[in-house]
């Protein structure tokens, strides 16, 4: 019994394997169970997240493509488009259809045509540049927005602290 | 995991010479399914996807995937030419696929540089060859396809200009007749002429109409050779305006199960109409019978016989779904929700939070339960400290501090690191036995309650155990972060977030201090009802 969704999440999977992009792994963490996959995302080179390696997972509905996954960090990211939980807030991962935020335009948020690289791209590219507009966040917000010194002290802390140091 | 599912992918070309062919593959594939394109179409804005995904994805949002222009299923037109490109393609792949890895081998092998090029040379000779042998299975598959083909010609006669030279050629039979001025092709008595004139427009005219209305209806289906059946296309029914009789009877016309909600009769009515008009625009027509086993896959992946990893949705779908049951499971929560909105009501700018995720009620029902139970003041919630004078003065006297202006921010950015790793583990411990899906790596960050664990009083740590032990349920499910129902149980892990900025006495001072930034999510049980409602306006409403 093989649903679209399984098969395309097969395809990514694949693909992602065989030629993933720089500073991305990702798969599922079971192949019994290709709606729950796994990544390690690179801290990008000279933001303060820089040398840091962040595990998240992504969670896959069963109309995907046409939903997007939920992606959760799963480990401590002081992040202002990441809740506190680790629930990772950008408009890639938000499904068509009403805003909720209404500040995103339509072009930025989930299309089937988008894919799980792209949106691990997406979020790469988030972590060095926040998004302070809707922070999901708001104290690293604030603190990213007013003292920055402190916000990426806190940050290398923190990438100190997942690497053991 | 090649050998499970063996996926042709386009991957498979990037480690041989011909790894240019990955990208060509890559465009001969569905940006949807990211397979190749099952009877490619075109949009209004002309983006090319396989039949069903964009049928599928249409009667979703009703937006082309790629650039959201809103278009209508019933616009789509075929794409042959890519549809013949891709079949070809198909064909020709294996072929030049094992031509191109034994090329590859044969570069690894010899590991010096001499023979390096030797294989080189070989490698250009394998590509013709790989080109000679698709350019056989070419001319195959052009017999395959010319079969098929015949569906433009019908057309092209009925409404093209062409057809006056075709005819003027062959020379005309020495009948006596004449040949219709218009180009009907009949044949005539003289005097006949104008009478036919007449009567040839008129049926001109109306060839013409039902030639242009024959692509609309059966485009797809005279295009295959092999058997043209009448298969019309269906619409999607105007399901608001049905009733559940008539819609059940609906479904029982077209011969789908007819089971289940409306919601879910309507799913499948929708998914029926997709399978079947991707049938019908497909030039290799299915059974019904096959495309009855599609909605069946669809009904065990994702309608109503999926498993219950699907959602809250498909559960409470389920014709047999136990109302009475799930809202006595769920009453806490319910309660919980009502207190929420309400408190949320008295404080409008309260910002948007990750919604707990329903599915985890679903799921871990006993989980979500047991710290609500063990949680004390369940039955009062809303004063929680009414009991508890030491826990009030300590409060009274935070808030005071705070009113003095004394700032509190380093505190909460100093303490939260070292207690946080210790405190938390042991607090989250009696969650783990309720056999979450994920593992406790996903401590979040800096949990400001254990923190107030050590630095403040009995009160705080009863707060921390109720936030700390329904966060279990969280770790599993990712809620989606963003949700427009505003009312849903917030989750756990954002009660931590809540302690941040309002559970503890500690961070009001935020509030105070930027009042630009009301304060937002203020769980109930940790709002002192009277000795801070003047700073916290969402006391009021609890």
């Amino acid at each position: 019994m093989n649903s679209v969704a399984a098969k395309r999440l097969f395809q990514e999977y694949k693909a992602l394997s065989v030629d993933p992009p720089d500073g991305i792994t990702a798969g599922p963490v079971n192949e019994d169970d290709l709606f729950l996959w796994e990544a390690l995302i690179q801290g990008p080179e000279g933001t303060p997240f820089e040398g840091g390696v962040f595990p998240a997972e992504l969670k896959f509905p069963r109309d995907y493509p046409l939903m997007p996954p939920t992606m959760k960090f799963t480990c401590d990211m002081w992040h202002p488009n990441v809740y506190p939980n680790g629930v990772v807030c950008i408009s890639i991962l938000h499904p068509p259809g009403d805003d909720p935020n209404h500040y995103e335009s339509a072009s930025e948020r989930w299309s089937p045509i988008q894919s799980v690289e792209k949106i691990l791209i997406s979020v790469m590219s988030m972590i060095a540049e926040p998004n302070d507009e809707s922070p999901a966040n708001v104290d690293a917000a604030r603190m990213w927005r007013e003292q920055r010194p402190q916000y990426e002290a806190r940050v290398k802390a923190d990438v100190r602290r997942s690497l053991g140091l | 995991m090649d050998s499970a599912y063996d996926v042709p992918d386009s991957t498979d070309w990037l480690n041989t010479p011909l790894n240019g062919f990955s990208e060509l593959e890559n465009a001969l594939h569905c940006q949807i399914c990211k397979e190749f394109y099952d009877t490619p179409m075109i949009t209004s804005c002309n983006h090319t996807f396989c039949s069903k995904c964009i049928r599928t994805s249409l009667s979703s949002d009703g937006k082309c995937p790629a650039c959201r222009t809103s278009d209508q299923a019933n616009k789509l037109r075929n794409n042959w030419a890519l549809q013949e490109v891709v079949t070809t393609f198909v064909t020709a792949r294996p072929a030049a696929l094992g031509v191109a890895r034994q090329a590859q081998e044969e570069l690894e092998a010899p590991k010096r540089v001499g023979k390096r090029k030797r294989a080189a040379v070989l490698d250009s000779d394998d590509i013709a060859e790989a080109e000679a042998s698709r350019r056989t299975t070419r001319s195959k598959s052009r017999r395959i396809a010319a079969s098929q083909e015949s569906q433009p010609e019908p057309i092209e006669i009925a409404d093209s200009d062409d057809e006056d030279e075709e005819y003027r050629p062959q020379p005309p039979p020495d009948d006596g007749l004449v040949e219709c001025p218009l180009g009907c092709g009949k044949r005539m008595k003289e005097v006949d002429v104008f009478t036919h004139l007449d009567r040839c427009e008129d049926e001109k005219k109306q060839a013409s109409r039902s030639k242009t209305k024959a692509p609309l209806n059966g485009f797809g289906r005279s295009a295959s050779g092999q058997n043209a059946r009448p298969h019309d296309r269906i619409n999607e029914l105007n399901y608001s305006m049905m009733k559940e009789l008539a819609l059940k009877k609906k479904l029982k016309d077209v011969g789908i199960p007819d089971w289940g909600s409306k919601q879910l009769q309507i799913q499948r009515h929708k998914e029926w109409v997709n399978i079947w008009n991707a049938n019908c625009d497909s030039n290799h027509p299915r059974s019904k019978r096959e495309l009855l086993h599609d909605l069946d896959v669809w009904e065990r992946t994702q309608g109503g016989r999926a498993s219950n990893a699907n959602g809250l949705s498909s559960t409470i779908m389920k014709k047999d779904f136990d109302r009475d049951a799930y809202s006595k499971r769920h009453e806490d929560d319910f309660s919980r929700l009502i207190a929420d909105a309400k408190r949320k009501k008295s404080n409008p700018a309260a910002e948007p939070k990750p919604p707990k995720d329903e599915e985890d009620t679903i799921q871990q029902p006993t989980a979500s339960e047991t710290p609500i139970s063990t949680e004390p003041t369940t039955n009062d919630r809303t004063k929680p400290y009414e009991d508890n004078p030491e826990a009030l003065s300590s409060v009274r006297e935070k808030v005071e501090a705070l009113n003095r202006g004394e700032s509190i921010e380093p505190v909460m950015n100093e303490g939260f690191k070292a207690p946080a790793t210790e405190v938390l583990p042991m607090d989250t411990g009696p969650s783990d036995a309720h056999d979450f899906a994920l593992p406790h790596a996903t401590q979040p960050i800096a949990d400001p309650p254990s923190i107030f664990n050590a630095t403040t009083n009995p009160l705080d740590t009863h707060e921390d155990r109720n936030a700390s032990q329904p966060a279990g349920p969280a770790h599993g499910e990712a809620g989606p972060e963003k949700d427009p129902i505003p009312l849903r149980r917030p989750s756990s892990r954002d009660e931590h977030s809540t302690h941040e900025h309002t559970g503890s006495p500690c961070d009001l001072a935020t509030h105070i201090a930027d009042t630009s930034d009301p304060p937002r999510k203020v769980p109930m049980f940790a709002v002192p009802a009277q000795p801070v409602g003047d700073i916290d306006g969402g006391v009021a409403g609890s």
